[in-house]
């Protein structure tokens, strides 16, 4: 009885918070954003940071589109879609229109029959541009050949020759989902794959290729470039033979090891591996030998008969193999820059290609463009301050649902901040700067 | 007196209710948020009432929630964290933004969108 009471206590001063009206029509100033966004000013001088190009956006955040290029190739308003769907949220089971029709957008759409066109289309695109990618990111490699690391280059060239591409099916959502693709993402995994998710086929070139130079370079970073490529039935394996759970290397003897792992003191991109973890540079760093043993030392509590105590005496011997891998240490953001600067030299050497300056600039803009489209700070609260005076000061009810979202908790604590990476590493590259006009900062570029 | 059935009014609601958090990002940083609270009347998302011919997908959404194990494995795509609030006691579990039972899950939720 008493809770039938509170519930109907519940729902009537839940209903008093915000109606409808309130709510609809911060949905309608967010639907009515333009779908074509305003030329983009690259002709004014910006500083080689991701924050000042970031600036360049704010203006946008009324658009649907933050960016659309001459082809048409568009960067979707993440902070925008992410902001009407926790207002429709708090639309009371009305059902809503979605922001738009886009599938690249709301990728639940690619199974409506009438979008499978769009998919195959993006699909194909995306697997060109992976092609290219992979033949640059080969170039970038054999740009390195010195004479005494010939036959280390050639493996980790073998490695990148048999990476292959998943675009995962758009039919079933929930395998898109099973995939990792419930919003736009990317990852190089064991299988030696790069899984691009389909929306970011309408992205511009650029943004995917810095997106499928990064995943392309995880197959030879310090943490996978480290550990045998085997062969399997199927196709390649990355043999990551340490068990995070049981704190032990499995050594299972694979017969098949079709590229043997370098360690780090053969890798010949040993010199940026350091600078990358330099304050001249990004700045990020592994967690040494030492402080990997005091923390499962701590663990431990001195009992030595303890799993965490065997494990911290064979960090030493261990760590030269699994030292830069996330579920050896709990941290791989130093694999996380080596792709992001592998990426950046296959973008700088493309640039380098285009004779025309306007397409170079664009060019070298665009390839920023994941993060600017969802990263951007000055974006999101422009957003949510358009929605907030829509509702004319009714968003109470909405502010439970918006304070779910805490980026507190966010756990992909395994890569270095988006401003850091763009502008340490990406706007760092000197043919990036020189094609952007843009004023250098500080930062150097690791060679 | 007043005090106390004001009192049991907040705290009642909360003791009745098991509400699950799932938050999760991806690679690219982007996060996702959804809550599914059920209630001795029926089920919530997201802070609003599910309407009851929707109760069978609230429903399947989850027992699919509270069915997520953690995972110590490397993620590829993204990570998720489970808050499960029941009562007082408040559990968290982490996994992999990835994978058929988690595909599965999301896809339960998005019925309920």
């Amino acid at each position: 009885m008493a809770s039938a009471v509170l519930a109907d206590w519940d729902e009537q001063n839940q209903l008093k918070e915000l109606t409808y009206p309130e709510i609809d029509s911060a949905l309608e100033v967010l639907r009515n954003g333009p779908r074509r966004p305003e030329k983009c000013d690259l002709d004014k001088k910006y500083s080689c940071s991701f924050n000042s190009y970031c600036s360049s956006l704010k203006q946008r955040d009324r658009n649907i589109y933050i960016y659309e290029n001459e082809e048409g190739h568009r960067l979707p308003n993440t902070a925008l879609l992410a902001v009407y769907i926790v207002l429709a949220r708090c639309a009371r089971g009305e059902s809503f229109p979605t922001l738009t029709d886009d599938p690249f957008m709301h990728p639940e759409k690619f199974a409506e029959p009438k979008n499978q066109k769009l998919f195959q289309k993006g699909k194909a695109r995306i697997n060109d541009i992976f092609l290219e990618s992979q033949q640059r990111v080969i170039k970038v490699l054999m740009a390195r050949k010195n004479g005494t690391n010939d036959a280390a280059i050639e493996s980790m060239i073998q490695r990148i020759r048999t990476v292959t591409l998943e675009v995962p099916d758009g039919k079933d959502f929930g395998q898109l989902v099973s995939k990792g693709c419930e919003v736009p993402n990317a990852a190089y995994r064991y299988d030696h794959k790069v899984v691009i998710c389909p929306q970011l086929g309408n992205f511009p070139e650029a943004s995917i290729m810095s997106v499928v130079a990064h995943e392309l370079a995880h197959a030879i970073d310090p943490c996978c470039g480290a550990l045998d490529l085997v062969k399997t039935k199927t196709g390649y394996e990355v043999n990551m033979d340490f068990n995070p759970v049981s704190l032990m290397s499995v050594s299972e003897k694979k017969s098949s090891v079709a590229v043997p792992g370098i360690l780090a003191d053969k890798n010949p991109f040993s010199s940026v591996i350091s600078c990358l973890q330099t304050s001249d540079s990004v700045g990020i760093k592994a967690p040494t030998v030492t402080q990997l043993q005091e923390s499962y030392f701590k663990e431990a509590a001195g009992d030595r008969q303890s799993g965490f105590y065997k494990f911290a005496q064979k960090i030493p011997e261990l760590y030269s193999k699994y030292g830069m891998c996330e579920n050896f240490s709990g941290d791989g953001r130093v694999g996380e820059a080596f792709a992001d600067w592998i990426g950046a030299q296959v973008i700088a050497k493309k640039i380098e290609e285009i004779p025309e300056s306007t397409r170079a600039k664009r060019f070298a803009f665009e390839s920023q463009g994941v993060f600017l489209a969802s990263h951007c700070p000055q974006a999101l609260a422009a957003v949510q301050e358009r929605a907030s005076s829509a509702m004319m000061g009714g968003q109470r009810s909405c502010g439970e649902a918006f304070a779910d979202i805490d980026y507190s908790n966010q756990t992909n604590k395994n890569h270095p901040s988006t401003g850091s990476r763009i502008t340490k590493i990406l706007l760092a590259q000197p043919e990036i700067q020189k094609a952007l006009g843009c004023r250098p900062e500080k930062f150097k570029a690791c060679q | 007196m007043k005090i106390l059935v004001a009192l049991f009014i907040f705290i009642s609601p909360m003791a009745y209710a098991q509400s699950i958090l799932i938050s999760r990002d991806n690679k690219m940083g982007v996060l996702m948020v959804d809550r599914l609270t059920k209630d001795g009347k029926g089920f919530s998302f997201n802070h609003v009432k599910v309407p009851r011919s929707k109760n069978q997908l609230a429903q399947a959404a989850f027992e699919r929630l509270l069915k997520m194990s953690p995972s110590k494995e490397q993620c590829f795509a993204g990570h998720f964290v489970l808050t499960i609030e029941d009562k007082a006691v408040k559990k968290e579990i982490r996994g992999c933004a990835e994978g058929d039972e988690y595909g599965k899950l999301i896809a339960a939720l998005y019925k309920l969108k």
